[in-house]
């Protein structure tokens, strides 16, 4: 049936990117969370179930590791795109995003007619991955600061300990409350989506959806289809045609799918 | 075959030593069972439920590290009969004068209250030139600990070794809580306000309260016997070793991270104008987006209703 084809969103290197981001993520909140609310009555319970806090220690510390990797894989692995000239910087935040922001909203309080048109990404999508950067730029620094206070103070003044103490802390809630009720609720929770977004063990999604959901980036690839090179895909913002035709055949042509 | 007169030389001194040891405690004045006559537990006497200094649980006496013990070790001076304090005879002047400055602390038994001096004199030694040997003996402020404001009741005295102690090492914090954490003592001598507020934060008090072992505690760096004023160079001489048991390669430097600093101070002041720029930052993120959330959700339903209401048009 036409729509149902698929097409790659998250190649395999992304995906595993992801998975190890994610377990790390968890394994640190269930081991970090208890230390940060030592007072509260189950936090005790919670360490005994990793053995007590040395050894949860431990394990924070393996997991941080393993988060790391996963960072360095990722940066590795965008370089790598770079030096074979396959890199798009669709993640990218550009000027369209605020817009977006704006007309979408507008949207939501019944002020327009259907949402705006997305490219590749939403701007919620880029919000969550560069909210990922900020913390793990955070996370990491400070973390290191805390593992090796010592050195830290070597050659930096000893209230940098301090600040990363809370840094570690307060970022870590922040992190946390922004992936287990935003992000869950994107990939999760939504009515549509509901259970899950299986994108991220797929790594695909149909044509259909592609053209619901990121109509741009619909046009850019059957633009590229009809002109038989990938080159064009790399242009960004997309062509004002493929705007155009994304306006005639996504929205209009179908206001059944409610969008 | 010079080695086997060597050991038995070395074994020679050693059960030498050990009976010269038994030979040199406590001398055997009057039998407990004596003393016990008027001073048995209320769990035995007729007035169960009680609980009186006076009266002692024998067994209970027993299982403590001093069980062994005759009543006179302690409590000097005293003969049998009602006892009358003028007419204590055969104590020790030094120890007269310790428990003369005991006196403000209780008006009975000081002389009891000090006699740990008699065994355990090298550490008193330690304790009297420490910051509270000096506020008790020197400058009278009765609050002060001496021995058993640390050690516990003297007749259930455990030794630091059983978890019933008060100097247990985990139960340690929670021992000098009893003073550095309680407002009315440290607004009578001006004490750090912060002292425990700042050690249950940190990743010691933490992982402390989480149930491990291995994490400083006052004691830690303060000492025990010989706590010196943590302003003095003396404190802060030796503090980056004691750092340096755990955190190998600490500098002086890095001693002075963890110090119960006052909110007012510089270095403080930066901390916490970080936790209020995180404060503002999550409050903001997720107030923005628990409202795209929201305003997503009823777009959502909105639109699903108005489908069925096509559909039944």
């Amino acid at each position: 049936m036409e729509g149902n084809e698929k097409v790659l969103r998250w190649n395999v290197h992304y995906r595993l990117q992801h998975v190890l981001m994610f377990t790390s993520f968890i394994v640190l909140v269930l081991t970090g969370i208890p230390l940060k609310y030592a007072g509260v009555g189950v936090s005790r319970v919670f360490m005994n179930l990793w053995g007590g806090p040395e050894m949860a220690s431990t394990v924070h510390r393996t997991a941080a590791v393993v988060m790391i990797i996963s960072c360095v894989y990722h940066l590795a692995y965008l370089g790598w795109r770079m030096w074979k000239r396959i890199f798009s910087p669709d993640m990218i935040p550009s000027l369209k995003d605020l817009r977006d922001l704006y007309d979408n909203i507008r949207f939501y309080l019944g002020l327009a007619p259907r949402p705006p048109l997305f490219g590749r990404f939403t701007y919620w999508e880029k919000f969550d991955y560069w909210a990922v950067f900020w913390g793990i730029f955070i996370m990491v620094g400070s973390g290191l600061v805390l593992w090796f206070p010592v050195e830290t103070v070597r050659f930096l003044p000893v209230w940098f300990l301090g600040i990363a103490k809370v840094a570690h802390s307060d970022e870590a809630l922040l992190a946390g409350l922004a992936i287990f009720i935003w992000h869950f609720y994107n990939v999760h929770l939504r009515p549509e989506i509901f259970p899950m977004n299986w994108v991220w063990i797929t790594g695909t999604i149909t044509r259909k959806e592609l053209k619901e959901n990121y109509p741009l980036e619909y046009e850019r690839l059957r633009l590229q289809e009809a002109l038989g090179s990938h080159r064009v895909s790399k242009v960004h913002p997309p062509e004002p045609e493929a705007v155009a035709s994304a306006k005639r055949t996504g929205i209009e042509s179908d206001p059944e799918q409610g969008i | 075959m010079m080695r086997l007169p060597w050991i038995a030389g070395f074994v020679l001194v050693i059960v030498t030593g050990t009976l010269l040891g038994a030979a040199g405690a406590p001398a055997q004045g009057a039998d407990n069972e004596t003393c016990l006559v008027c001073h048995r537990s209320p769990q035995e006497s007729s007035k169960p439920g009680q609980k009186d200094p006076f009266y002692i649980h024998p067994e209970l006496f027993a299982r403590s590290v001093h069980g062994g013990f005759t009543c006179d070790t302690c409590h000097q001076g005293y003969s049998a009969g009602p006892h009358d304090p003028a007419a204590m005879k055969g104590v020790d002047e030094s120890l007269l004068k310790i428990a003369g400055e005991l006196q403000k602390k209780r008006s009975k038994g000081a002389i009891a209250l000090a006699s740990c001096v008699t065994c355990h004199y090298e550490i008193f030694q330690d304790y009297s030139q420490s910051v509270h040997g000096v506020a008790l003996l020197e400058k009278g402020a009765k609050d002060a600990p001496y021995c058993l404001d640390c050690h516990g009741p003297p007749h259930t005295l455990m030794a630091k070794e059983s978890p019933a102690s008060r100097n247990f090492y985990t139960n340690i914090p929670a021992t000098c809580a009893s003073c550095h954490g309680n407002s009315e003592i440290i607004l009578k001598y001006r004490l750090n306000t912060n002292v425990v507020p700042t050690y249950r934060d940190s990743f010691h008090g933490k992982k402390l309260i989480l149930g491990s072992s291995d994490v400083a505690v006052c004691s830690s760096c303060h000492g025990a016997h010989k706590v010196v004023d943590p302003r003095s160079p003396a404190f802060m001489e030796g503090l980056a070793n004691r750092c340096g048991q755990c955190h190998e390669g600490a500098s002086p430097k890095f001693a002075t991270a963890f110090a119960h600093i006052p909110a007012t101070q510089t270095s403080e002041k930066i901390v916490r104008w970080a936790e209020r720029f995180f404060a503002v930052l999550t409050g903001g993120v997720i107030l923005g987006l628990v409202t795209h959330i929201g305003l997503d959700l009823a777009s959502q339903v909105r639109i699903r209703r108005r489908r069925k209401n096509k559909k039944r048009k």
